[in-house]
């Protein structure tokens, strides 16, 4: 195609239909952008649309939208990076970041590409029109009736807070390759957070569900199992205690533990960090990083999963990585840049918050495949230490490989059995010792379905996390004592 | 403000009136942002942006509901305006919802807060560049095995613009500039610890001299490697200026209206009382000049004023606005705080350091998180041992744990180094029998 329109069988033509983005327009930026000599430059499109409803005190009493309209241009020199967006999408706007992000490269200009063309990708979730509206009718009245249900529960409860949201982003990505993709990505949230009072103590509670899938996510089963987690959690917190300090065997409940994972071995083998040198896997390619037990993905393709992507923010189709197989190190998580960096294919895993930032590469739905063991036997083989069943926030430091993560419920372990409920209590390891330490792995393995959000340098985008039943042998626990 | 901007909020506030809303508020906000960085001697990233934005609440009928757009079209506006009618009818009613009442928006202070360059447009590319350059010169300047540098230096300009109907009208204009260098070194045992020094200012004269910011960075970084684990205890901890307002965000967090309201915060009915020891005085100073939380007034448009938060231990004022104060039956005060200010000590860290025989200098915060509810906390501590009054052997991958309720009390110290380049102006901080864990 030399001009004008877009194709008009594919859904890209939705740019072109809501703000006049042509064929045309695209060349002209593309043009624009490597008019200094980039060697390659891409453009990315994208309109959300976000509903947001919240309840407090019995009534459904707020309420938002948010319209995010931009695009971002970004334009390559070897492994020089220039960028610019422009939330207008009026020509001369769009002109102007392509000539900001152009002065990265200073040699003649490159040619840009003859013809564009559409790349079909395999889809994992449900792609249009989702949640470019929330039918009120159906949410409003779903959310007094989980509020009326939450304090049925359990008399204990004083506060219910819930807050749902559902979003549309439609994104467009053009490269200097003449590559189009599109993709129209779902995305729905609900939260709950209860208060329990007895006598003059009182605890809260948490607990979240997000998908890329329509309302029909939210059915009874999931619902019920929501309700019941998080009363029975905040229950417990009235005779949890926190846990003594030290090292001692954690065992890892199966599901949103896959934050170890995460933290511990993930964003170290983000390949940006390798290639500068600065991660500590940065010499490992090949060699033993884990216990043998311990095989670890990350994956764009569970259907419906909250960090799957159709497409990366660059374009590749998402795509299942095997990062860790037996515990030998395979493959880093690679963004455009990086890949041309290593000669290798992108992994699709060059994602970015907005249109206002560069992609990076960063995780999808990270998970360990599950092992031989059962979760009996693994709490039946430690004598003294701790069973943790939720899990907060996390971090690491990817050049010396010391990870933490936030434990906010779970029970003591003592002679292979659960005995009292444990809250709040940090964990603190080092990435490459402990997945050494990984000595046993359930059959059980589970992908969590909270609302989690990865944060790097700034930007969040959603993922989320497996993991069966594991036992780590020894972890530095943030408790109370000596 | 650009009049165009000015004039979309001033369009939008009277189309959701005449479309029936009975109080809006608008707000117009537009930033120029520009950042570089080198990595090891080479342009790494430039990134440069002009950004635009509305927001606006709609009332209708005791109903209230809040939308954000970067579409700045006026159709797309438009028709945003009817998508929130319509999704505002749709709400139970809540009398709490509604404009603050105009008396708060009175005797707003006008003095200059100094947080606006007016040579901000005169920085050019090439002097960035020099700056980003100068850093990595200062942080190859201190030998050591360097595995990369990469350094930062980003700035800003922000304008802003609120209109309420109930008669207050705002702006805001302020500029600000950054600068980074984190530096990996390789350590024997193959881990590759990564430290930075990083400084800001207002206004560009401000910035500290980029060589040693560089250096600094190196410095922190070598002083990492050889950490080690020490075993349980219970000890003293200085806690640095780095990382003492970390600590301390968990504390003020559960000051806010909303987590008083929703019974989330452990610090609920303790107006008046002892939360923590004579040392502990936290005041929040809207009028701080060229500080990077300074302003005339707030979210809610209430008028700034200097206020203790705590005094001498004692709980004085919360963080309430507009609508939890009237959830909980209680005058605002502000929603959000401003520049944050723990009157210094007038010990430097040094001096601090060699008034503790035995304990630990914690220099970060590594995750960690506490219950708001309860106050139990559990961070991870990043830092140095502390033996005779001197500093030790850099220690890393233990935890810090304790109560929020009671560790204020411990609080026997305060510094003279309230740390610069963040609207927490907290010093180095002193706190006696606290419980780590290691080994």
């Amino acid at each position: 195609m030399q001009s004008g329109s877009l194709p008009q069988s594919v859904p890209s033509a939705y740019f072109e239909k809501q703000f006049g983005i042509t064929g045309e327009t695209i060349r002209k930026l593309l043009s624009e952008a490597l008019s200094k000599g980039g060697d390659y430059a891409d453009l990315y499109f994208q309109h959300l649309v976000a509903t947001h409803v919240g309840l407090e005190d019995s009534s459904v009493n707020r309420a938002s939208k948010k319209i995010d309209l931009g695009v971002g241009i970004r334009v390559l020199v070897g492994d020089q990076t220039g960028y610019a967006f422009s939330e207008s999408l009026e020509l001369g706007a769009m002109l102007g970041a392509a000539r900001t992000a152009a002065a990265i490269a200073s040699a003649g200009a490159a040619v840009p590409p003859k013809r564009l063309e559409g790349r079909t990708i395999p889809r994992h979730y449900e792609s249009e029109g989702v949640w470019d509206a929330v039918n009120l009718e159906r949410v409003l009245p779903f959310l007094s009736d989980l509020d009326v249900r939450a304090r049925e529960r359990d008399s204990l409860v004083r506060k219910v807070i819930l807050s749902f949201h559902g979003s549309q982003k439609r994104i467009l990505i053009v490269d200097s390759q003449g590559r189009f993709s599109f993709d129209c990505q779902p995305m729905t949230q609900l939260q709950i957070s209860i208060t329990m009072k007895k006598g003059g103590e009182k605890q809260s509670g948490n607990h979240s569900l997000a998908a890329r899938r329509d309302f029909g996510f939210y059915g009874e089963a999931r619902i019920e199992k929501m309700l019941s987690c998080v009363t029975e959690r905040t229950r417990n917190l009235f005779d949890a205690k926190k846990p003594p300090s030290g090292e001692m065997p954690v065992v890892l409940g199966a599901g949103s533990s896959g934050i170890l994972l995460h933290e511990a071995i993930g964003h170290g083998l983000e390949a940006d960090f390798n290639r500068k040198g600065t991660s500590i896997f940065a010499e490992s390619m090949g060699k033993e990083v884990a216990s043998p037990e311990v095989t670890v993905v990350d994956s764009g393709i569970e259907e419906g999963l909250r960090g799957s992507i159709n497409i990366d923010d660059e374009g590749n189709p998402g795509q299942k990585t095997v990062l860790v197989e037996k515990g030998v190190l395979r493959s880093y998580l690679h963004d455009h840049l990086s890949a041309r960096h290593y000669h290798v294919s992108p992994t699709g895993n060059g994602r970015r918050q907005s249109f206002r930032h560069a992609p990076m590469p960063r995780m999808r739905n990270t998970y360990m495949l599950p092992g031989p063991h059962t979760q009996e036997e693994i709490i039946g083989n430690v004598s003294r230490g701790l069973y943790c069943i939720t899990f907060g926030n996390g971090a690491v430091d990817i050049g010396g490989g010391d990870y933490t993560f936030y434990v906010k419920t779970g029970f003591l372990i003592e002679d292979g059995k659960l005995t009292a409920p444990i809250k709040d209590v940090n964990l603190i390891g080092n990435g490459p010792e402990s997945l050494r330490q990984i000595s046993m792995v359930a059959d059980d393995l589970q992908l969590d379905e909270s609302s989690w959000a990865c944060g790097k340098e700034g930007q969040f985008v959603p993922v989320s996390l497996g993991q069966p039943t594991v036992l780590v042998s020894k972890v530095t626990v943030g408790g109370v004592g000596p | 403000m650009n009049r165009d901007l000015k004039n979309l909020a001033q369009q939008t506030l009277e189309t959701a009136l005449s479309s029936g809303a009975h109080e809006v508020a608008v707000w117009v906000s537009k930033k120029r942002f520009i950042s570089l960085e080198v990595r090891d001697g080479q342009l790494d990233k430039i990134q440069e942006s002009f950004s635009s934005g509305l927001a606006f609440s709609l009332y209708v009928d005791g109903r209230s509901s809040t939308h954000h757009t970067s579409d700045l079209r006026w159709d797309s506006l438009r028709w945003l305006v009817d998508e929130a009618m319509s999704l505002t009818r749709h709400l139970d009613p809540d009398p709490c919802k509604g404009l603050a009442d105009p008396e708060l928006y009175r005797d707003r202070p006008a003095n200059d807060l100094g947080i606006y360059d007016g040579g901000h447009e005169d920085l050019d590319t090439q002097t960035r560049l020099e700056l980003a350059h100068a850093l990595e010169t200062g942080a190859r300047e201190v030998t050591g095995p360097i595995i990369s540098v990469t350094t930062n230096v980003s700035d800003s300009m922000g304008e802003s613009y609120r209109l309420h109907s109930n008669g207050f009208e705002g702006t805001r204009r302020s500029t600000s500039y950054w600068m980074n260098a984190s530096v990996s070194v390789q350590d024997l045992d193959g881990r590759k610890p990564m430290d930075w020094h990083m400084a800001g200012a207002r206004v560009f004269s401000d910035l500290p001299d980029p060589i040693s910011v560089g250096a600094s960075a190196t410095k922190r970084a070598l002083a990492r490697l050889g950490q080690v684990r020490l075993p349980s205890s219970k000890t003293a901890i200085i806690l640095g200026n780095r990382a003492a307002g970390h600590l301390l965000e968990q504390f003020v967090g559960v000051m806010a209206g909303y987590a008083l309201y929703r019974e989330r915060s452990f610090l609920v009915n303790m107006q008046g009382k002892q939360v923590g020891s004579s040392h502990f005085t936290l005041c929040d100073d809207p009028l701080l000049y060229r500080g990077f939380g300074s302003r005339h007034y707030d979210r809610d448009g209430i008028s700034a004023r200097c206020r203790n938060l705590v005094e001498k231990g004692i709980l004085k004022n919360y963080l309430i606005g507009v609508y939890y104060g009237r959830k909980l039956g209680r005058p605002p005060t502000s929603g959000s705080a401003s520049n944050l200010v723990l009157p210094p000590g007038d010990k430097s860290s040094r001096e601090l350091i060699a008034g503790v025989s035995h304990g630990l200098f914690i220099d970060k915060l590594m995750g960690g998180n506490a219950n708001s509810t309860a106050g139990d906390f559990s961070v991870g501590i990043v830092g140095f041992e502390i033996d005779q009054g001197r500093i030790g052997r850099p220690i890393g991958e233990m935890n810090l744990s304790g109560n929020h309720k009671d560790l204020w009390h411990r609080l026997v110290a305060v510094g003279n180094d309230p740390y610069p380049y963040s609207s927490w102006r907290i010093p180095s901080l002193v706190f006696e029998n606290v419980s780590i864990s290691g080994t």
